[in-house]
């Protein structure tokens, strides 16, 4: 019995569902699977653009509907539409100002401006002990594993990625 | 015994004044070779320039067809020395030596810069100040203690847990995160709202303490002070020699100049802080698994992220200091493909986290 709860504790906390509805499309042709897994049978054959509605993920793998066939694709080869989500802030024109990368905030914000004391001692007092951090984790079932961080040259083919791994 | 060391001197003095060059030929032989390296390095510089422009050039070609005989050159003389396990093996101990080196440096340079921790923070903290004009954190004091348990935690496993680590969720509605030196990370709350789970926020915040743990802005300024210190050397040599050593000097520090100011050109940036990002995003993912989630999170964000971004990015993606969304979610993903999926897996931690951000979320909806 207890064998049986955990097993269903398991299988609930394996797989994320979406939040709403989210829907997407295929980025390409590709099979859609009955298991997240490379090796399982194919459900349905997608076409590229195929419309998509995702129903949860389960680490690279998103289950999704394509009409009346469900199944899994990788995240990788699905695109999510635009319109279901909230929009960044569009660009500035003409500010005279340049974005720091995906830091995201102009360089002009960031030099600019009178230091913020109020907001900063807030930023101070926000901040949780390593002890209080430690515990929090404890009690979320989280324990800390070894593994070196990836390099580039693990994973690029020599000479760089090809143009067309980025065209769409 | 003197009259024979005398007669060999003469000798040789005689030899040399027949056969070999005089001290100035030798000056002026050197003047022409420091010359004629000069005109390479500007001809390779100007094929440099015209290829990062764009340009089809014969400078342009002639520094591509160069760069490509080197490389062929290179991979053939690497294929010969493959052959020799001695090699082999060096270059396996070379590689033991360059992680070893970067897990005492994680910022890939070695600590020139030094700068104690304390002193870091002192200056990260003046940094949050200013970026902290104009805005405001959100008032929501269980949200607060939420993100900086898990960013906490998640610092706990890099490679500079003692630093004064803060986190901060900031108003504004468009999904973006910030660090500065030291370990002051801040997360607006739209892009709280588009995590979903626990593990994809500790990608978004495994991200940012990268940029910390690595030193990134650090490098930034290090790498411009360490380029005007090379200028004013070459300056300070200019004083020492002969009149037309320099004129060479100075050309020479006109190079390195010109260097410099490339350096600053915008793509040049964009080049280099690219190349950041993406390390910052394969860390993050690592840092978030090290910590007990799944390392997919940061992947899942970037999809949202990439969608959500289509409109504002589209045609000139290239010219922004922003790799490209999707550029980005392609390489993570690959890079987490490179692993076992079992190292890629962990905990989601879903619930915890929709019932803590639900004040955010629902401001979303």
């Amino acid at each position: 019995m207890i064998g049986r709860i955990s097993l269903l504790i398991v299988l609930a906390s394996c797989c994320v569902g979406a939040q709403g509805a989210e829907s997407g499309y295929a980025a390409k042709a590709i099979d859609l699977l009955e298991r997240p897994d490379s090796q399982a049978r194919v459900a349905a054959k997608l076409a590229k653009k195929q419309p998509l509605q995702i129903i949860g993920r389960d680490g690279s793998w998103a289950n999704v509907k394509a009409g009346n066939a469900m199944g899994w694709v990788r995240l990788a080869d699905l695109r999510l539409n635009v319109a279901t989500l909230a929009a960044p802030t569009p660009r500035r024109e003409n500010s005279g100002t340049k974005d720091t990368g995906i830091r995201g905030f102009s360089e002009e914000e960031l030099l600019v401006g009178a230091p913020n004391q109020v907001e900063s001692e807030r930023l101070k007092r926000v901040g949780v002990s390593v002890r209080d951090a430690v515990n929090f984790a404890r009690a979320a079932n989280l324990r800390p594993r070894q593994q070196d961080y990836i390099q580039m040259l693990d994973f690029m083919p020599e000479g760089g990625f090809p143009r067309e791994f980025f065209d769409e | 015994m003197n009259r024979l060391a005398l007669g060999i001197m003469l000798a040789c003095a005689g030899c040399s004044a027949h056969t070999g060059p005089s001290p100035q030929e030798m000056q002026a032989m050197q003047e022409e070779q420091m010359k004629q390296a000069m005109q390479m390095m500007q001809s390779q510089m100007e094929g440099v320039q015209d290829v990062m422009a764009g340009k089809d050039t014969e400078a342009a070609r002639a520094y591509k067809k160069q760069s490509e005989a080197m490389a062929l050159q290179g991979k053939q003389m690497e294929e010969q020395l493959r052959k020799d396990p001695r090699y082999v093996k060096a270059q396996k101990e070379q590689e033991r030596e360059q992680r070893e080196f970067l897990r005492k440096n994680p910022s890939g340079i070695e600590t020139e810069f030094k700068l104690s921790d304390g002193e870091e923070s002192e200056l990260g903290f003046g940094m949050a100040q200013q970026f902290l004009s104009g805005k405001h954190l959100v008032a929501d004091d269980r949200l607060q203690q939420y993100v900086n348990r898990v960013g906490v935690w998640l610092s706990q496993q890099s490679e500079r847990p003692h630093l004064p680590w803060r986190f901060a969720v900031i108003e504004g509605e468009a999904p973006n995160a910030f660090a500065v030196p030291g370990g002051y990370v801040f997360i607006t709350q739209g892009m709280v709202a588009l995590a979903e789970t626990e593990s994809e926020l500790a990608g978004i915040l495994g991200h940012e303490i990268s940029h910390v743990v690595r030193k990134h802005h650090l490098r930034w300024i290090y790498m411009n002070k360490d380029l005007e210190v090379s200028v004013r050397r070459a300056q300070e040599e200019i004083g020492k020699t002969s009149a037309a050593s320099r004129q060479m000097f100075q050309d020479m520090g006109k190079v390195v100049q010109s260097s410099i100011d490339r350096m600053n050109l915008p793509e040049m940036r964009a080049n280099l802080s690219k190349s950041e990002e993406f390390e910052a995003d394969t860390d993050g993912a690592i840092l978030a698994w090290r910590a007990g989630y799944e390392a997919w999170g940061l992947v899942a964000v970037m999809q949202r992220f990439e969608a959500a971004s289509r409109n504002r990015y589209g045609a000139d993606a290239g010219l922004t200091g922003h790799p490209e969304p999707l550029q980005r979610f392609k390489i993570l993903d690959a890079a987490l493909r490179s692993r076992n999926e079992k190292d890629t897996l962990g905990e989601l931690g879903a619930e915890r986290f929709q019932a803590a951000t639900q004040g955010v979320r629902q401001r979303r909806s």
